[in-house]
This record gives structure tokens, sequence and C-alpha cells, in this order.
């Protein structure tokens, strides 16, 4: 019987059109993933892993599977699985399905295991749709492993067949309870939401194991495995059905069984569903049966008016479009799914804007954004299901016949339909509305913004909402199979939510795209509406083309096929339809031609392999020029006019150029940006320009007479900044703003000599454009390079005087010290010198600032910021004060007499040290909301802080030549500087937290290194977690190792010896000879291992056992040793030698109680801990000094049995 | 005037569903009898500007419907052999909406129309009751007065009474029966006696054409004295479809009843039968 009612199933659903077409549709979509991948389209950059990670190595293959799984493949899930029995129910079979001898499970195993069936072979598309692209002629063979079968079935295997049997049980069971189709779309949403949330709230380092079990897709489990898999290992390794992913597995299938019988125990052969509620039916009067005449009289009805007028259409649109959203409104799975959603916000509140586990204040930008993120998935499923449920609704409830024969023009319909669907929007954005301020007000935080949050949610997020109901009734409009609607659009907006950019390059081309917009408490939305509406407009236009086409094909009537529909759109009645398409399109065309002009007439458009094209032309023209003399600065003198409402800036100089060579120069070399306008370059001696690139502004002055070595020249410029429209991305910092200018001098200013930061940096994409292999940086003993330091070439220490204006109402900042300010022609300028050398490297902030003033010793320390931003200017100072205190004590006297913190607009989170001036983010740090109460949240804005003002040390005082490795000499000291500063403030706890979450970060950065991992001597500037992460956990433990004193006389030392020296400049093997003199022998290989090689432990207890001696307590304990030394493809390879590793006892969960260093040899050691206090637990390396791959294995509680207790009592 | 000339339509799965049909159907109820898959519904949507003919025109008082398809509508009462209805939606409120879809824009006056409706077709007391709940004949009553909205000049109803109880069925056609006046009422059915019963024009349907037009009184009356029956055994039946121009065999007390057409007296058993309406149906459609 169950036989025959699979195979049954399974023809009819080969009969069926949609079932090729989802296959088809899907094999096309990731045969041309495949070939973007495989890097089949050069211009295109599609990177989903690190650059050496092939296309199609394991990893990729089962990620894209997963990926098709997870967003498309469940709309199929829903369509196959999700109505195997509904449709029983829909075309009424049922009756005589239900009155056969066949037994119910028969029946619903039968219909289950077909629909699954033929779904899992539709879900196999992606694996030939990869295979065919990754093997087809097109793709580069550098991106390509060779073919292995295996990872294509085992990620079925493993992952799709398991996931869509946990999607299929759902719906399943989910439609045998409900039998409602709506409710099967409501769990899909409470699904994806659940699983999204929970992996956002188990996403914390703590609960990797929960959360990987949890994660009913799998994906935490398996980046548990893959989590710091190197270059080497992602390409050649496959999951394995083991640890965690299994558990997962088991754990997941079991669940989607017990749903399954849940759903199989509910289901009965009745015509309605088990009743889910607990109130008694009424019962009807019943029905006279006695025999009434019709008295019907039609002269009695009442005579009424019709019109069929535009104003009474408009009427009975209102009408309509009333009923639609009332029918939205009081459909009881919108309100639970809105209920949901305000659950669901209410639980990310707890997650907003987490930094190092620390939230953020739920300032009303955050919250929209984060809410708006949280929720944007319902709201693109629910409008793409209502679009296909309110368009299709009279044809599924057969009312089609009546309704498609009333005198009502298509547009009304269409138009209603829309009404509702937007409605439905608008009442979600709502959601976030309401919880948004509940949110608000249940943390305390009463600066509500109600305005912002209408002009966020309904001024700029409804219009890209409403597109795409507009296309998503557009597609369900004309397609004959209300699924396969689903799917295209659903396929269509993952579409041009991600590969769309890449391939079509131009939001000209990407539907419904704008340049971006983002809030900023300084600058508000600044110039981002302007160009936000313009967009908006111009697919406004689009939508309109695609509504009034919608509305002219709407499907009317019994057998609409689309040419026939063409014909009665052709109808001359339609003429003003026609009409309003021709004015969309005008508009369209329009608004596209005044975008085009905007962003690829007034301003420059190059595609990212233009723009490479560009840069090997550069490198291709001047490289020869590098090495040849020039002369460098030594004074600044400018004048900076920064004009914030036009978002021009000015400015006028002097610099004075030295030659510092042993060689006569008879031309200099001149580059600036290439956007600038240039109203004056000349030279004290007269010259000539020889070369005028405008291309790249790349000038040649040839000198009447040659510089001498040691000679002076000054060069006088006037150079302007000018903004015209827009720009085809997002312009944030870098250019004048309305409020919250942040520029420094590279963006305006001239440099001298060939800047090879022009240069087309990235290895594999010199390949692709014909380039030679380049260095990622110097060699760290290139004697030439020394003479550069690593900011810039063209200067050592220059002295530094600036005047700069801007708008009466703001304030405008240089480095040095305000010498003068005043009012001048409607400006107001300053006047800024600064009294010592600084590097050539300096910023100019404009803002209306409030300004907050403390003083430590004699240093005044300034924060400038937005009003309302008072949250943590306590913190920052205190930072400030505890960093001078530490810095000054233990390094070297603080070189200026003041300390100023400048806010600006979060459009991008980083702060920065520029001379006694940093400019420090609005979006870290000003709204952290740290809990004190929490001891293991970290105080960031204390930690930037301080890491930002070590940096007038480590850069500012001390900075390193251009080699392999002088990064970390301003970054990771800066680190150390900020670490010393915190573990001074903070409990050991709070460090704990942070040094692992370091560790995370840099375990996982170093496994998706694209060219090689460098050991942290000779570290290149692009690898940030060398620098940051693993310099700070290093350095902090060679603070540990050696003795805060001894690490800190070396770093006096290094500093005393190279501060504001140069050239030549410093390398990092300087300070690790220093630290070498205040390390002891046998801690030498400890300095080998932490700067010269990647050095990897795995550190783990094995067992311990507590037990007691009189008064102590005795720990014996096993701990298992291993250490080993990476290369740079991050292959291991065992190091033999035996190490010094902390071992140390807690008292509690979270108190160290005692610890102690003790000499482990590789493999197991047996130490025995003596303690006055009853340990809880005992930590191999408890304060996470090593590198160490696994932490969780670090620790064994301990358990006291006190022996007394276990003989039988007498 | 409803003027259908040279009307055909063949469906793409092959299926010649209308051949060259013309019909002129004035005021008055109009009764289209055939049988099942004769052509009706097609005809009946076609006319309903649901769907459009391969060839030949319908005209309405002098206008091409299928060029003017919103004008027809605005003038059209339709009550489709088959429709489904909103679960948990009223009657009430699905008159409503239809109303203002049929133009009635003034909520007063819509009110008033939806009131006297379904007081008219007995469905005042459920109108609060959710469509889903109907029976058949409360089902059919409501298309009827759905149908009424806007004072139609031209109204179609597409096999009204097929699977109505003999009470409901009369009812429905009293009603039915009510509306004819002054206007175009097409009652497309199978059943022989509704068209008896309602209509003073009629078209005889079969296989996509008509076969037979006309007054069925007068129609009946052309067959008089030439319907004659007998009865036989079942097996005989054969031998008297071959030997005579039957026009229908029944069952009648286990026995077969056998319906020829003859203009002489075929003897041989057969007694003369008053034609009835039944008759002609058969005889055009064997």
């Amino acid at each position: 019987m169950f036989g025959s009612i699979f195979a049954f199933e399974v023809r009819r659903s080969l009969r069926t059109l949609s079932t090729y077409v989802y296959f088809v549709i899907l094999f096309a979509v990731t045969f041309l993933v495949a070939l973007l991948a495989g890097g089949a389209f050069p211009e295109v950059n599609f990177q989903i892993a690190g650059e050496k990670i092939f296309a199609n190595a394991p990893l990729i293959i089962d990620a894209f599977f997963g990926a098709v799984n997870n967003y498309i493949g469940t709309i199929i899930i829903v369509a196959l699985v999700g109505n195997a029995v509904l449709n029983d129910f829909r075309n009424n079979t049922y009756t005589m399905i239900f009155t056969t001898p066949v037994s119910k499970f028969d029946y619903l195993l039968g219909r289950f295991s077909a629909s699954m069936f033929i779904s899992l072979i539709i879900l196999s598309a992606p694996a030939f749709g990869m295979m065919l692209g990754y093997s087809s002629p097109w793709v580069n063979p550098d991106k390509i492993g060779a073919f292995t079968l295996m990872p294509y079935v085992s990620t079925y295997l493993l992952t799709t067949i398991p996931n869509a049997l946990i999607d299929g049980t759902i719906f399943f069971a989910v439609s045998l309870i409900a039998r409602d189709i709506f409710v099967i779309w409501l769990s899909l949403i409470i699904f994806y939401v659940a699983t999204g949330v929970s992996s956002s709230i188990f996403g914390s380092l703590d609960n990797q194991t929960i959360a990987a079990i949890v994660d009913p897709m799998g994906n935490l489990a398996k980046r548990t495995i893959s989590k710091y898999w190197s270059t080497y290992d992602k390409n050649h390794l496959q999951y394995t059905l083991s640890a965690l992913f299994l558990v997962n597995r088991l754990v997941w299938l079991g669940i989607s069984a017990i749903v399954w019988f849940i759903g199989y125990s509910f289901f009965s052969f009745s015509s309605s569903p088990r009743r889910m509620s607990f109130r008694k039916p009424k019962i009807g009067e019943s029905v006279k049966l006695t025999f009434v005449p019709s008295f019907f009289k039609k002269s009695e009805l009442p005579v009424v008016s019709r019109s069929f007028t535009d104003t009474s259409n408009l009427k009975s649109l209102w009408g309509l479009s009333i009923n639609e959203c009332l029918n939205m409104w009081r459909n009881v799975y919108f309100r639970i799914i809105m209920l949901f959603g305000m659950l669901l916000l209410f639980l990310s509140s707890t997650q907003l804007g987490k930094l190092y586990d620390t939230t953020v204040l739920p300032v009303t930008y955050i919250v929209v954004e984060q809410f708006g993120g949280t929720i944007q998935l319902i709201i693109v499923i629910l409008t793409i299901m209502f679009g296909g449920e309110l368009v299709w609704r009279a044809r599924d409830f057969k009312m089609n016949n009546i309704l498609d024969s009333l005198p009502v023009p298509n547009w009304v319909f269409y138009c209603s339909k829309l009404a509702g669907l937007v409605f439905m929007q608008i009442l979600l954005l709502g959601v976030i509305f309401s919880s948004g301020v509940i949110v608000q007000l249940f943390k305390g935080y009463t600066h509500l913004e109600i305005f912002l949050y209408f002009k966020y949610l309904y001024g700029y997020r409804l219009i890209d909402l409403m597109m795409l109901a507009v296309l998503s009734i557009f597609v369900q409009a004309l397609v004959k199979n209300k699924y396969l609607g689903y799917f295209i659009v659903g396929i269509f907006y993952f579409w041009n939510g991600t590969f769309a950019g890449l391939v079509l390059k131009q939001n000209l081309f990407i539907f419904s795209s704008d340049p971006g917009v983002n809030y900023s408490d300084m600058n508000s939305f600044g110039h981002f509406s302007y160009a936000f509406f313009v967009y908006k407009l111009y697919w406004g236009a689009f939508c309109l083309v695609l509504a009034v086409l919608s509305s002219l094909l709407w499907a009317r009537g019994s057998e609409m096929s689309i040419s026939q529909r063409l014909d009665e759109a052709m109808n001359k009645v339609n003429k003003r339809s026609w009409a309003v398409m021709i004015v969309g399109v005008v508009v369209f065309l329009g608004c596209g031609s005044f975008i085009y002009y905007n962003t690829n007439v007034l301003n420059k458009f190059e595609t990212e392999w233009k723009q490479e094209e560009a840069a090997k032309a550069f490198e291709l023209k001047y490289k020869k020029f590098e090495f040849s003399p020039q002369p460098k600065i030594t004074d600044v003198k400018l004048n900076v006019d920064i004009f914030p409402y036009t978002r021009g800036l000015r400015s006028n100089g002097v610099f004075v150029l030295k030659n510092k060579t042993n060689f006569n120069i008879d031309s200099i070399h001149v580059a600036l940006p290439s956007t600038l306008l240039i109203h004056q370059l000349n030279f004290s001696i007269s010259s000539q320009m020889v070369v005028n690139d405008s291309q790249y502004a790349y000038r040649i002055y040839k000198l009447s007479s040659a510089l001498k070595p040691g000679d002076t020249i000054s060069l006088n410029f006037d150079v302007e900044m000018v903004t015209k429209g827009f720009r085809e991305g997002f312009t944030g910092l870098g250019t004048p703003l309305d409020n919250g200018t942040f520029v420094n001098n590279l963006s305006f200013l001239p440099n001298i000599g060939y800047d090879k930061s022009y240069e087309l940096t990235d290895n594999t994409h010199r390949k692709k454009h014909g380039l030679g292999y380049r260095k990622t940086a110097n060699p760290i003993n290139d004697t030439p390079a020394l003479q550069y330091n690593t900011f810039v070439h063209d200067a050592d220490f220059i002295t530094f005087d600036a005047t700069v204006s801007t708008v009466p109402d703001q304030i405008a900042v240089a480095p040095g010290y305000l010498q003068k300010e005043w009012m001048e022609n409607g400006r107001r300028y300053f006047h800024y010198k600064m009294d010592t050398r600084i590097l050539n490297f300096y910023s100019f902030l404009s803002a209306r600032y409030i300004i907050k003033k403390e003083k430590w010793n004699d240093v005044n320390i300034e924060i400038y910021y937005q009003q309302g931003h008072e949250y943590n200017l306590e913190r920052m100072f205190r930072s400030a004060k505890r960093s001078l205190d530490y810095y000054t004590t233990h390094f070297s006297p603080y070189q200026y007499k003041q300390v100023r913190i400048l806010e600006f607009p979060r459009y991008a989170t980083f702060a920065q040290s520029f001379p006694n001036t940093i400019p420090f983010s609005e979006g870290i740090g000003f709204i952290a909301n740290v809990d004190d109460s929490s001891k293991d949240q970290v105080d960031y804005p204390f930690y930037v802080t301080a890491h930002e003002i070590a940096h007038q040390w480590f850069a500012h005082q001390v900075i390193g030549a251009d080699v392999e490795g002088s990064n970390m000499l301003s970054e990771s000291l800066a680190q150390y500087g900020a670490i010393m500063v915190m573990e001074k403030e903070y409990s050991e706890e709070m460090m704990r937290k942070f040094l692992r979450v370091e560790m995370d970060k840099y375990l996982t950065a170093r496994s998706n290194e694209s060219e090689k991992e460098k050991p942290w001597a000779y570290v290149d500037q692009g690898q940030g977690y060398i620098l940051y992460e693993k310099g700070g956990i290093q350095i902090h433990a060679l603070n540990k190792y050696l003795g805060e004193d001894s690490l800190n006389h070396a770093m006096q030392r290094f500093i005393e010896k190279y501060r504001f020296q140069g050239p030549p400049y410093p390398i990092t093997l300087d300070l690790v000879d220093e630290i070498r003199k205040s390390t002891p022998d046998s801690l030498q290989y400890f300095i080998t291992d932490a700067f010269t090689k990647i050095t990897i432990y795995d550190n783990k207890i094995k067992e311990a056992k507590l037990s007691k001696n009189i008064d102590d307590y005795v720990t014996e304990v096993t701990v298992n040793s291993k250490k080993t030394y990476s290369d740079s493809t991050g292959k291991d390879s065992d190091a033999p030698s035996d190490n010094y590793v902390e071992v140390g006892l807690y008292k509690s969960r979270t108190a160290l109680m005692q610890v102690a260093m003790y000499k482990l040899k590789p493999g197991e050691n047996h130490l025995t801990i003596i303690s006055k206090e009853k340990p809880y637990k005992v930590v191999i390396d408890p304060r996470l000094l090593l590198i160490d791959r696994k932490l969780d294995d670090n620790e064994v509680k301990l358990e006291y049995k006190d022996k007394t207790q276990d003989k039988p009592k007498a | 005037m409803l003027q259908i000339a040279n009307l055909s339509k063949t469906y793409p799965n092959g299926v010649r569903a209308l051949s060259d049909v013309n019909l002129d159907i004035s005021n008055g109820m109009f009764g289209l009898l055939g049988p099942n898959g004769a052509g009706k519904s097609s005809l009946m949507r076609t006319i309903a500007t649901l769907q459009d003919a391969d060839s030949g025109t319908i005209t309405f008082n002098g206008m091409d419907v299928s060029k003017n398809k919103q004008e027809l509508r605005k003038v059209l009462g339709y009550l489709p052999q088959e429709f489904g209805v909103y679960p948990k939606v009223s009657a009430e409120e699905m008159l409503h909406y239809i109303a203002r879809l049929k133009g009635v824009s003034n909520d007063n006056e819509r009110k008033e129309l939806v009131k006297a409706l379904l007081e008219q077709v007995n469905l005042y007391n459920h109108r609060n009751k959710s469509l889903g709940g109907y029976s058949g004949g409360m089902k059919q009553r409501f298309g009827i007065a759905q149908a009424l909205i806007g004072n139609p000049k031209l109204i179609i109803v597409d096999e009204p009474t097929a699977g109505l109880d003999p009470a409901e069925r009369l009812r429905f056609n009293n009603l039915l029966s009510e509306i004819g006046e002054n206007i175009i009422v097409i009652l497309s059915t199978h059943i022989v006696e509704d068209v008896n019963e309602l209509c003073n024009d009629m078209a005889i349907i079969a296989g996509g054409k008509v076969v037979q037009r006309g007054n069925p009184e007068e129609l009946v009356l052309g067959l008089q004295n030439r319907i004659w029956i007998k009865k036989v055994r079942k097996e005989e039946v054969a031998f008297y479809q071959a030997e005579y121009k039957m026009v229908l065999a029944k069952l009648s007390g286990g026995m077969m009843m056998v319906y020829i057409n003859s203009e002489t007296d075929p003897g041989n058993g057969f007694v003369a039968n008053k034609p009835t309406l039944e008759d002609i149906y058969f005889s055009n459609i064997s």
C-alpha cells in the first residue's frame, strides 16, 4: 500500500512542470555561482573565504549547499512537503482517499516520503550545477582544486538530507495539525528566526557547545569543527560526522522524528482538523426544514446609483484597500507573527551592539537598525508570502469566477492588493517602533526620538519594502503557480542582495539599491538623503512600470495565457495605463541619466577591476622612480578652510623640503589625489613641469638648478577639494561633512616622490592583472628602507603650523596648541601650532562640539563631543589619566601638554591617534553601555582610550622603519599599554574575558589568512590579527613571564634609544634585543617562540584529584602539554622542548586563588599542588598567556570527597 | 439584445468547446439546455468576459463584448456554475465587497441594498454567518443575490440548481422567475424541468453546437404525435435502438421504457405519448 502511494505520488510529481523548473533554476543558479566563485569573470571579485581557498574546497561546497537549502530549499519543501497532504483537502480528493481502506500510516508516510524524495532530488541540483561550473573551461584554474566527488556526496548526505528532513518534518507535521498553509509559513518564520536568535544568543564564546547543538541546520556545529582550520586544512579537509556535529545531527533527527509522530498522532481521516481550542462549539439553532416559499420581489430592491467614474473607482479602491487591510489585521496568524516579532525584538535587545560582550545604549538609531535587521527576514518572507496569497486568494478560494466578471478595472484590484501588502509592512515596522520605545523605556533610556523613528522606518525603510512588495505582486501576477512565484521572488531577492552588486557593479542596475544611508547623531542623515531619494525615485519609477504591467497583465478569467493577457492589455481602453507607464519609463530614464551624470560624469566611477588596472598602469609607468632621490618635508605651514555645508575644502600652504640624501636632486615628483583641483603648485626655485599626468595627478618638476645635499627648497600650493553631486558608493569620512568633518593630510595635500601605496598589493589580484609577485613588506634587513618610517616616505619629523577655518557654529581642530581664535568674513578661524616635531601625518576636524576639560598633573585632557553623548566621558577621562600615569611612570615622559579626544560620525568605527589629537568614532565608546556590576563586560571606552593614548608613545615617539614587523612597534605596544592600564583598573575576570575574545579572534583570523602568516617580529601591516590580538596576548604574556619591571625596563631602554629618532628608524629586532637583555637564559626560548616563530600550544588537564592532608588540600593533576610550530600556511610540526606553563587553582568558578609556573615536558606531566584553602578547580594557563587552540579542556573541576564520610557509619 | 455570431472555441488540449454558435437572445429568461460537457459553461464564461473565443463575436446592444469587457461587466450579473467563498467572511461582508466593486459607492445606498438583498433571498438571519458554513441552497441564494447587485441588464446563471434539494430548487426557481422581466437572463442547465418552468426561449446545445432553438412550448408542439413509447425487457433495447429512431430508454418498474420518434404509428406495441421538453432534449442530444 505504501509502495503504491509512494510510486503514484512520485509519478505525479514527475509529470508536474514545476518540479523541473525548480531543478533547472537551482542548477542554473549554482552553476552561475560556481562560475563566479571560480573566477570565470575576472572582473567580478567574489570571495567567500580566503584568497588561497579553492572555490571547490569541501567547505565552500558545503556552504553553497547549505545556503541554497536554507534560503531557497525551504520554499521548495513548503511547496512540496507542506502541501503533500493539504492538496487533498484543497482538491477535495480527501473524500475519496479517506474512505479507502488505506491505513493512516501508509497514507501519511507515503505522501511524506514521496514529497521528501522529490524535494531531495530537486535539492541535489546544486551539486550538479557546481560540478559543471567548476569543471567548465571558463573558471580560473588557480581557484579550483582537484575534482573529487566525495565532498558533494558527503555534504548531500550530512547536510542537505538531514536539514531537508528537519524542515520537511516540521512543515509536514504542522500541515497535519493545522491543515493551513499559513501556519506552515508561520512555522517557517519561527523556525528561521528561532535559529537566528539562538545562534546570536548562544553566539558568545562561552556557549559555543550549546549553540552548536541548538542550531538545527548544523552550521554552528560545523563551525566549531572548522573554526581554526588553516588554509591547507580548508582546501583538503571535509566535515566528518564526529563530535558536536554528530551530536547535532542525531539530536535534530531525533527531534524531527518526534515532531513527525506528533503530527501523525494529531491527524485523523476526517474532514476537519482536530480542534485545538478548548471552547465548546456553540450549538446553533437548528435550521427549520419547513418549506418557505420565496417571496422575492425584484421591485422591492432599492434603486442604487452606480458610477464608474475615476472618482468612484478611487472610492472603491479605498474601500477595497480598507478591506484588504482589515483582512490582514484580522488574520490570526499575522497577529501571532507580530507578537512573535515583538518577543524576538525584546530578546535581541539584550544583544544591542555588542562589542566584547558589552552592549551599547539603546539610542534610537541603534535600536532601529538592529531591530530592523533582526526582523528584516520576517518582513521579507511575509511580503513574499502575502504577495502570493493576496494575488492568488480569489483563485485559491474559487472566488475568481465571480470577482473577475465584476466591472472593476484591473488597477483597482491591483492597487488594493498592494495597499494590503504595504499595510502589512507598515504594521511590522510599527512593531519595530513600539518594541523599540518599550525597550528604551525599559532600559531607562528616556531620550525618545519619535520623529527619528518615523523618518527611519517610514521614510527610508518602507520605500525599499514597498519595492519588494511591487516586485512580489508583479511576479505572482505573471506566474501560473504560486510556489513558483515564491521561488522566483526568493531567488531574485537573494541574488539582488548578494551577487547583483558583484556582477552588475553599479546601483543603476541593482533593483531598489542606493548608495547607502547611515544615520549619525552628529551628522544626522547628512548628505545621504539626497542621493538616496534620487535613487528611490529612479527605482520607484521602475516599480511604477512593474505596477502598471502587473495591472495590465492581471490574470482575469478562466484561461489567460501571457499572450492572451498581452492582447488584452493592448486594448485601447487601457491607454491611460500605458500613459502612466510611459511616465514611469520617462522618469526612470530621466533619473537614470541624472544618476549616471552624477556618478559617472561629475564624479569618476571605476569598478574594482578598472581601479586595479589603473593601479597597474601607475606602477608600470612610475615604479622606476621609486628610488630616485627626493627631498623630505621638514616644515609644514598651512591654511585649511573647511566648508561643511558645501562639503568643500580649500588649502594653501608651504612645505619646506630638504635634500637629506647624498645626491643632487634635479627633479621633484609630486603626487596628489586625482580628484583634487590644483590652483597653484610651485617651488621657490624656478622649475618646469615636465610630466603632468592628470589621471593620477602625478607631476614631475625639473628644477632649474639641482638641489644639493643639505639644501632646502619650499613648495607653495593651493588646492581644493570639491564635492560635486553624489557618487556611486557611500561617502562618509575623508570628505568634509555637514557636521563632523574628519580628514587627514593624505587626502588633500601633496605627497613628495613615488607613493607605493597606489600599487596593487594583493598578490592574487596582481596575478590576475599579469603583474609579478610583490613582497608584502620590505624585508627586515633592507637597509635602504630604514631611511623611511612606516607612515610616510616623504618626511621624518616636521614642524607644524596650521590655521583652520570653518563655519561659525563649529569648532575646527588640528594637531598642535591653539594660538588664537577669531572671526573673519563670517568664518571662524583657529590657529594651531605644535612646539615639537611630529610625524607628517595629521588630521583636521570640524563639528559643533561641546568641550569638557580635565587635568592630569599639568596635562590638559579635553574631550570634544556631540551634545548628548556624555555617557562615557568619565570613563575616557579616567582612562586617559590612568594611561598617562602608567606610561609616564613606566615608559617615558609625555611629549605634549595636552590630550584631545574628538568625536567623529560613526561612518567608520575606529579611533586613531594623531599628535595630541585622537579622533574617536561615535560608534565605539561614546554610546557604550558598560555595566560595572558585571565582571566580565569589557569596558571598551576605557580600553580604546588607553590604546590610543599609548600611541602617543608608540608611533608618535618611537616609529619603526618601513620594513616588515614595524607596525608591531606601534600597534602591539599600544595594545600592551592598554592591557596594562586595564589590568590595573579591572578584575582578573574581565582580563580573562578580554584575552579569551582576543585569542578566539586571532585563531579564527589566522585560519582565513590569504597570503601567509608571519611571526610577530615580521608581521605585515595588513595582519591586524597578529598586530592586535596575538600581539596583545603575547606582550601580556611577556609581562608575566619576565615580570612587569623587567619588561618595562627593556621598553624604557628601547624608547630612550629611539625616541624621535630616525632616520634610520628602528626595527622589531631592536626591541627584541632589549627584551632579551632582560630575559634569563631559561626563558630565552620563550622570546624566540613569541617573536620569531608561530607558536601554538595545546595544553590540557587530563585528570585531577583532590585530597586533604591534615591542614592542606592536595591537588594531584595530570596535565598534557603540547607545543607546535606552525609554518606560514598553517601546517604544524611538534616542538619537542620543555616549556614553562602556569597552573593555577581557583577558589570559585571565577576567583583565581594561586598560580605557579611549572616546567612541563611534552606529553604527560604529574603535578602536586598544595593549597590552604579548598580549591574549586584546577586550570592550566589560567591567565591565558599562551596561544592555545582548545581552551575548554584546560580546566577540571575538583571534587573533594571527605573520606570519613565514605565510611559506613557505625 | 444579445447576439452571438459564429462563436468558436477550441481549448489548448484539443477539446472543441464551441463550434460556430449563433444565437440571438432578447429580454426574458433564456434557457440553455445541454448535457455535461456540451459547452454551456464555455459559452457562459465567454459571455461573462472570463474567456475569449477563438473566432466569432458577441454583441450586447450593439456593443462588441470582447472589445468592451469592462462595459459589459457594468451591466452583468453572473452566477458561476462553481464558485468558492472566503472562509470566515460573512455573506453581508461579501455582498458589501461585491457591491463596492460593482460601483455602488454610496455607503448608505449600499447598506440598504445589501440588507434588502439579504432579506429578499432569505439570508438575512444568516447574514453574519461565515459563508464557509452555508448549505448548498444558501450558497446559491447568496450567489444570485450578488449577481443582482447593480441592476444588471444581463444575468447569467450557470447550472444554479444542480445539487439542490427539491425544495431549494423550487425556491430558487421561484426566485429566478421574478428577475427575468425586462432584462436578459440566461439560464444554463441540464435539468429539463428548469427550462420548462422558467423559460420562454431556449436553445439546446450539444457537442459545442446549437442543435435546437425556440420557444419550449412551440418545440413541444412540434413533436406532437411523434413520440411513441413501449415497455420492453432490458436486453431488447439494443434491438429497438437499431430499428427505430430512439429518443431514450429509461427504467420503468424493472423494465425499460423505450421512447421513439416517429411521424407515423410504428405499431409493434408502441403507444402514443404526449411529448415533453425532455423528449426534445433527448432527441437532440442522442
